[in-house]
């Protein structure tokens, strides 16, 4: 049955799969758990695909679909036994930042599931306070309270002395 | 930020990569779960909403049904030609039936637009060829179709007047649009400047659409009007320097719709008018929907001084069904809004200040001032009610737009008495 609009569709979602799959890495920090965020986003794309025909900001839009599901997920917390049961992944035992990683994952990790939007949409994507504050549904107000809570957890897990003494060999 | 924050912020964009290993992504699983999802709404959605329908039906219907606002058409169309079929008239009662139109060969098409009698429908066929962006386009006048081909890919015609003049746009290349017209079957180029396209044409052969500012950024556009398929386009001036989008409907006055937003791409829509003669273009106040104002107004036409188009409302909590999605017109003469019942996604306005579109659960309906009317399916039919609508006559008895079931799209016209 694929008609011009299923077309369209695949192909949008295939061209956005890299992007979608950063994030939702970044949000769970776990492979699997990030490729089901990615696959219900697509679903529920679809559910909507004819409506949002004319969305301006499609990318915006979907981005919004991804980050509110992985919050409501998180509230409901059935996903939350599943997070912090095992270790975060390990991009690449070659990698040397790997380990690096591993920390920083674990830490965000632990940050509250709003906070943690946040800080990825703002400083792993780059967005600005506006757009994170839509995508979220909240204030720009509260998007700059939650980014200072926020990084105030991660440097509290992270260790204020350690994460300054690695930055400074590291620059 | 305090020098510790950068710090922290600088370490977390190390973790700016993609998770490792091929992606389990199953497209088509996503595509079969979200129509499986749709079936099971449907079916606990259909009790209720029948109850709905009929509590609405049994309202008296207050409008006149032929208030006909546009002004007779400078370019009329030839009186000898066969119209379609006689048109009903009286009061509006909201009762329709569904005819599939005719398409040569592959029956696989939709509706992308129409005139404001409803007379002319255009259209375009399922996509063919290397990963299937090559659009055939169809244009028919009562039953009556007319097969068009227009250079490109991703060809489609948006609009077409009284007199028959279509307008449309295609891709020259992935980032490159180029706007077309059709007149009596022969393709005609729009004189742009750079990239572009047209999206929609009055009975006076204006046209409208936008052009591209930044090679490679295609969402970077700005207004343009073409004074008739002949003309160069002109830019139309800016509520504010930073202001981009694009023309998206022409009344028969020549007032013209824009959707902008202020500069950031980030900003929400807005929709702006340029009226006949006046020096500067209007951006429209946000309407007020239920809880307040809106934060998001997406006008969709503009027809009969009436600006028709769907608002939202940011919520803290998000419905599970999302954000509702408010039918909401705006008649120019006297600025007022006016937020209709019932909820509506994409679709488009007519003269009178009703809307049509996809109403309630992915089922294509109508909403008018006073009450909401689902379309139906064609005799013989099978399979779902989803489906959408592209055209709108002025006087409500003519929708053009497509149906749609598991295995086929079809183009659709519903007339209405």
């Amino acid at each position: 049955m694929p008609d011009a609009s299923d077309q369209e569709y695949i192909e949008y979602v295939t061209a956005r799969l890299p992007a979608l799959r950063r994030l939702a890495y970044g949000l769970c920090g776990d492979r699997d758990q990030a490729d089901d965020l990615v696959q219900e986003t697509a679903t529920r794309l679809y559910l909507r695909w004819a409506r949002i025909a004319e969305v301006e900001q499609l990318d915006a839009y979907v981005r919004t679909v991804l980050v509110r599901h992985f919050l409501d997920i998180r509230r409901r917390g059935w996903w939350r036994v599943h997070l912090f049961g095992g270790p975060p992944d390990v991009r690449s035992t070659e990698d040397r930042g790997a380990e690096e990683r591993t920390v920083l994952r674990d830490a965000l990790a632990k940050v509250p599931p709003r906070q943690r939007a946040v800080l990825v949409l703002r400083f792993l994507h780059d967005l600005p306070v506006e757009e994170v504050a839509r995508t979220l549904g909240c204030s720009a107000g509260t998007v700059k309270s939650q980014t200072s809570h926020g990084l105030a957890a991660m440097r509290r897990l992270l260790g204020d002395r350690e994460l300054a003494g690695r930055t400074g060999e590291e620059r | 930020m305090r020098i510790d924050d950068e710090q922290v912020a600088d370490r977390l964009r190390w973790l700016d990569d993609e998770p490792a290993g091929p992606p389990r992504i199953d497209l088509p699983g996503a595509i079969r779960e979200a129509r499986r999802r749709r079936r099971n709404r449907r079916v606990a959605a259909a009790g209720l909403a029948a109850l709905g329908v009929l509590a609405v039906a049994a309202l008296p219907a207050a409008l006149g049904g032929d208030g006909q606002a546009a002004p007779a058409p400078a370019s009329s169309p030839d009186p000898s030609m066969p119209s379609p079929e006689p048109q009903p008239t009286g009061l509006w009662q909201g009762v329709c039936t569904a005819t599939l139109l005719p398409v040569p060969g592959d029956p696989r098409a939709a509706v992308t637009g129409g005139d404001p009698d409803g007379r002319w429908l255009v259209g375009r066929r399922a996509p063919q060829g290397q990963g299937r962006m090559d659009f055939g386009l169809l244009i028919w006048e009562g039953d009556r179709v007319r097969e068009v081909e227009l250079p490109g890919s991703v060809q489609e015609l948006k609009d077409v007047n009284r007199a028959g003049l279509a307008v449309g746009s295609s891709s020259a290349s992935p980032n490159e649009r180029r706007a077309w017209a059709v007149r009596d079957g022969e393709v005609i180029g729009l004189p742009v400047v750079t990239s572009g396209g047209a999206t929609a044409v009055n009975d006076a052969g204006r046209i409208v659409g936008y052009r591209n500012l930044v090679p490679g950024k295609p969402w970077i556009q700005r207004p343009v009007v073409w004074d008739s398929y002949r003309s160069q386009p002109v830019d139309l001036p800016l509520p504010g320097p930073r202001w981009e989008g694009a023309a998206v409907d022409i009344d028969e006055d020549g007032t013209i719709l824009a959707v902008m937003s202020d500069g950031h791409p980030d900003k929400p829509p807005r929709a702006v008018v340029w009226r006949p003669g006046a020096a500067r273009p209007e951006v429209l106040p946000l309407p007020r929907v239920p809880g307040g104002k809106a934060d998001r107004f997406l006008p969709l036409s503009l027809a009969g001084g009436w600006v028709t188009g769907t608002a939202e409302r940011d919520t803290k909590v998000v419905p599970r069904n999302g954000i509702p999605s408010y039918p909401v017109r705006i008649d120019l003469r006297t600025g007022q809004a006016e937020v209709l019942k019932g909820v509506l996604w994409a679709g488009i306005g007519n003269g009178q200040g009703w809307l049509a579109g996809w109403v309630a659960d992915d089922v294509p309906g109508v909403i008018t001032d006073t009450r909401s009317v689902k379309l139906p399916v064609p005799d013989g039919w099978r399979g779902d009610r989803q489906g959408s609508v592209n055209s709108f006559s002025d006087d409500g008895r003519v929708l053009g737009g497509k149906l749609e079931s598991e295995d086929q799209v079809r183009p659709v016209r519903w007339t209405c008495r």
